[in-house]
């Protein structure tokens, strides 16, 4: 479980501060899909990358397994990143220079210095793009670029997988397919799966709902 | 199934492959290495043949260590050190005419080694066989076909002649009674000339005398001047200016590839955030980061050696030593690179907070500049420090071109004098004069009438043109007021006399040169008949410029209307110290004919009509004579410039010969620059434009999007290209004539006759080139921006 508690978080932007995030309190449960749907601006990537452990809150703690993020070192942090999390971002962030293969199996090598192959084999069947493993990201449409990243974040079999905006770049049809296997693959896998849209009805297949609004977060 | 994999190897393959930046780096930085590798491999064995040749010419030996046993001698002469050698010893022998003869006895290869080579005949091989010089048969009446087997008594014992010698004009001997026989076990005193058939052979003299506690040794100097010639070194400005350019392109070609690492780093920043992102630590991006660029580095080093090894031993025969030059150069690359990634790197991970200047389009529409002026200032991509990160590129590689390019006109300018004259005759009361003296009626004729008998020869010999000059050198005294500026100041630095008595009286003495002239001639060392007619006795013409031994030009700022007074005075070939003051009436601002020898530095030069110059001398013969010999044959030559007593000979046409292939030395050398530099200028441009394009691309797929046209957003590029490359070709104008400035100004301590002069017509030629190439890499990647997709761009546009 991950407990966020007082978390606030302000950017400086030129002469002001702007608060994005006031005192904010959650629980967020194993093993469920949460979505966090809220207006542009509303502070829903910046809550993410701090529960994450990307970005550092202004104050207050996040704790997962007992363990302050917000406490840990960077080093600390990026191993967390590594071994218990999984990340898929809206402009899928895939090496443009390693090919499908290589780049879904990189967070694996880079934990263990090996990976199961059975394991990828499997979730590059699950994902349907065995047929790409060769390509070069750039070889790829949208949708199979955003399998891979979602291939790459359950290669470790991470507890939480965090996915910001994970269909924003992609087409209606195949917003809901790959949102339909990253479903599929959390619960296959037990990993909780907590996800920014603002498309309310990628937010629809989530287990629970987080609303941002006006800074204040509801669950719904 | 768990395969194991290293994570290394991955990362530094998604660092390396479809990395464009990756590949154009490699590529430059090879170019740069091979291109800065032939260079210094260049100037290496243009040194070391210059260096042969400077053997050749003054003899093939380093040192000669003397004071020596036989046993010693056969010692040094096994070791190790030691390449070739030979011992000889010397004997001098009174003759029963009073004559005295010089005996060496050597071995056979000392002829080969020593300034004593054989013209004619073979090496002596028996006990009583001997070698002479040309000007003893010719001494004794023996035709140069007839003298084998002729016989000369020496100390009561007869040798048979089987070869004749010829003795560089560096002998310290009287060269006509020189004789070479077979070293003898007789013979007591033992030197030996050595070579140790390598450039540093300091250090292995050094470690010789330390071995054999060496007390008496003698370098063969004109070895340790590397650009020696005939003589005549590599002037210091110019040896200063190669190794400048040298630097200069070290320092360009390391700066080149570190501004490549550093956008190469920024390029792959994506990547790097990604992996941040996933969770893989920093020290193991580092690691694969330095891999990366070791492997970059590793790579060029090995492409750049072998091209320039195979260039090296297409231009001259490789020699191995060469190896130790590219492994210098390239260790040196390699290490100064690391060091500038290392900082980057350590630097790149410090928190930046950038505060962008808000910059607000009102005020560029108000101020009547356009859209892509706006665009371009706030391109936050390409900030001002990479600007001018690109164009400290553009800037330096101009520089240098320029200045490259210049500096040949200052070499042609310089090697262009003096004169076309073949030979110079300078009287010299220590060699020769006892010689060819067939008259026999030495004792009664004065030099100064030898001299006046050979000078009057000369100049009737119809065939040639012999060009007196009447020169001497004394200290004058002078009011201290008229010495003063530039010249001063290097006198009371640098001599203490002129210090002292400076200091303590109201007139100072200061050494000049006093020129006679003859009317017939007066032209040709910038004097015209009109200014030496109106010279009465006592007047003179100053030459304003003045240059010491240090290279500086100073104007001695004695002008018109100041009167010197003489510190001596000659009478009937008796010295005294009578005073005669000489009026400066008229002053030329520089010697059009150039001096051959140095004695005319530090010294404001006068000049003043024979009768004043016989005034204070009391010599009429000139010192030096410059003989033209167009179209003389050999034979004619050699009895003219071999026959002269009192006078010795300096072949003008072999110094110029050895002018000329100092130019041909230097075009070859600044040819290479220019090369050099072309494709180092063709490479910034390259990277200039290129990394120029990469920063602005998604600006201009921006404006692609909002509807812009292809042709009008490229504007965006190319004004921000033509913006950044009119600074730096302003940039370079100044800094080029600084530059050259400077070149001058150093240039001119070794030789002061060149004027100075703006590179204008260079800079035309450069930057107008510069501007062109610009262009057409614009007009190309104005292609490439007109024809990419606005869908493949925005794929590529990763917003991290």
């Amino acid at each position: 479980m991950i407990i966020v508690k007082e978390v606030s978080k302000s950017y400086h932007n030129g002469t002001e501060d702007v608060l994005v995030l006031r005192n904010v309190n959650l629980e967020i449960p194993d093993g469920k899909k949460i979505a966090i749907v809220g207006p542009s601006g509303s502070g829903k990537s910046t809550l993410l990358n701090i529960i994450s452990g990307i970005e550092t809150a202004d104050s207050g703690s996040v704790l997962f397994d007992d363990v302050n993020l917000q406490q840990m070192s960077e080093k600390e942090s990026t191993k967390m990143r590594l071994e218990k999390f999984g990340f898929i971002f809206q402009t899928f962030n895939l090496i443009k220079s390693l090919t499908v293969y290589d780049n879904i199996i990189l967070p694996s090598v880079a934990k263990n210095k090996k990976y199961d192959k059975e394991y990828v084999n499997e979730l590059i069947d699950l994902l349907k793009i065995s047929h790409r493993k060769t390509f070069y990201p750039q070889q790829l449409s949208t949708g199979e670029q955003q399998r891979v990243a979602i291939a790459r974040a359950l290669v470790n079999h991470p507890q939480i997988i965090f996915a910001d905006e994970p269909t924003g770049n992609l087409d209606y049809e195949n917003s809901k397919t790959v949102m339909k296997i990253l479903c599929d693959c959390c619960d296959r896998y037990h990993s909780t799966l907590l996800y920014v849209t603002h498309d309310h009805e990628i937010a629809q297949m989530a287990d629970y709902k987080l609303e941002v609004d006006k800074g204040k977060y509801i669950w719904k | 199934m768990e395969v194991s994999k290293s994570p290394i190897s991955l990362l530094v393959k998604s660092f390396i492959k479809k990395n464009k930046i990756f590949a154009i780096s490699l590529c430059i930085i090879s170019i740069s290495m091979v291109l800065l590798i032939s260079y210094a491999g260049m100037v290496y064995q243009n040194i070391y043949s210059r260096y042969k040749t400077a053997k050749q010419l003054y003899g093939e030996y380093q040192f000669e260590i003397q004071k020596l046993t036989k046993q010693e001698a056969n010692q040094i002469k096994k070791d190790s050190l030691i390449d070739k050698s030979a011992i000889y010893s010397r004997d001098v022998y009174e003759t029963e005419n009073d004559d005295i003869y010089f005996v060496i006895s050597a071995e056979k290869n000392y002829c080969t080694l020593s300034d004593v080579k054989i013209t004619d005949g073979t090496f002596p091989e028996k006990e009583n066989e001997i070698l002479c010089t040309r000007e003893y048969i010719y001494k004794n009446g023996i035709a140069e076909s007839e003298y084998r087997g002729k016989t000369i008594t020496i100390d009561e014992k007869v040798y048979t002649i089987t070869g004749l010698i010829e003795i560089s004009s560096s002998f310290d001997t009287d060269y006509s009674n020189l004789f070479v026989t077979k070293l003898d076990d007789k013979a007591e005193i033992q030197s030996i000339l050595v070579d140790t058939g390598s450039i540093s052979y300091k250090w292995k003299l050094n470690r010789l005398i330390k071995k054999y506690n060496i007390e008496q040794y003698k370098e063969n100097e004109a070895c340790s001047k590397y650009g020696s010639v005939n003589g005549y070194g590599i002037p210091t400005g110019i040896s200063f200016f190669l190794t400048i350019i040298l630097l200069g392109i070290f320092v360009l070609s390391v700066f080149i590839s570190a501004i490549l690492i550093r956008f190469y780093h920024d390029d792959i920043l994506g990547n790097i955030i990604i992996y941040k992102k996933i969770g893989i630590s920093s020290g193991l991006i580092d690691k694969c980061l330095f891999y990366t660029i070791c492997y970059m580095l590793g790579v060029a080093v090995m492409i750049s050696n072998i091209l320039a090894m195979i260039i090296l031993s297409v231009l001259w025969n490789y020699r191995l030593v060469l190896l130790l030059v590219q492994l210098i150069i390239t260790s040196l690359f390699v290490l100064v690179n690391l060091l500038i990634y290392i900082r980057i790197n350590k630097k790149s991970k410090k928190p930046i907070h950038k505060v962008y200047k808000k910059i607000s389009i009102d005020s560029y529409i108000n101020n009547g500049k356009n859209i892509y002026a706006f665009l371009s200032d706030s391109n936050t991509n390409l900030g001002k420090r990479k600007q001018i990160l690109l164009g400290c590129l553009i800037v330096a590689s101009s520089v240098v071109c320029i200045s490259s390019v210049h500096f040949m006109n200052y070499i042609k300018k310089f090697n262009a004098v003096p004169s076309g004259y073949d030979y110079m005759m300078q009287e010299d009361r220590n060699v020769g004069y006892q010689v060819l003296d067939k008259s026999g009626d030495r004792a009664n004729t004065t030099v100064e009438q030898l001299n006046i008998q050979v000078y009057e020869t000369l100049k009737n010999l119809g065939d040639m043109e012999a060009v007196p000059l009447y020169i001497n050198g004394n200290e004058f005294e002078i009011d201290k007021s008229n010495i003063r500026g530039k010249y001063k100041k290097h006198l009371l630095k640098s001599d203490s006399d002129f210090k002292k008595s400076y200091d303590y009286s109201d007139k100072t003495k200061v050494r000049m040169i006093l020129i006679g002239l003859e009317e017939d001639y007066c032209e040709k060392f910038g004097v015209s008949k009109e200014q030496l007619g109106n010279l009465q006795l006592g007047d003179a013409i100053v030459v304003r410029h003045v240059r010491n031994e240090n290279g500086e030009g100073f104007d001695c700022q004695i002008s018109a209307g100041t009167e010197i007074d003489s510190a001596f005075h000659y009478q009937d070939n008796e010295l005294t110290m009578e005073s005669y003051t000489i009026s400066i009436v008229d002053e030329i601002e520089k010697m059009k004919f150039v001096l051959f020898d140095d004695y005319n530095y530090n010294t404001p030069i006068l000049f003043v009509n024979l009768d004043t110059f016989y005034k204070i001398y009391g010599v009429k013969s000139p010192r030096n004579i410059y003989l033209s010999m167009q179209g003389a044959s050999e034979e004619r030559i050699y009895e003219t410039t071999h026959h002269r007593l009192g006078y010795s000979i300096i072949n003008i046409k072999k110094w110029d010969e050895s002018a000329k292939e100092m130019v041909r030395y230097y075009e070859t050398t600044v040819t290479m620059v220019q090369i050099l530099m072309i494709i180092l200028i063709i490479s910034n441009l390259f990277i200039f434009t290129y990394i120029n394009y990469l920063q602005t691309k998604n600006q201009i797929t921006m404006l692609k999007i909002i509807g812009i046209s292809k042709n009008k957003a490229s504007y965006l590029f190319e004004y921000q290209i033509v913006k950044i490359f009119l600074r730096c070709l302003i940039a370079s104008v100044i800094l080029s004539v600084i530059f050259e400035y400077f070149v001058w100004d150093y240039m001119t301590k070794s030789f002061a006759r060149i004027e100075f002069s703006l590179p204008w017509e260079t800079m035309l030629i450069v930057l107008g080139s510069m501007s062109a190439a610009l262009i057409v890499l614009i007009a190309l990647i104005h292609n490439i921006i007109k024809h990419e997709n606005i869908a493949a761009s925005l794929k590529k546009w990763e917003r991290l």
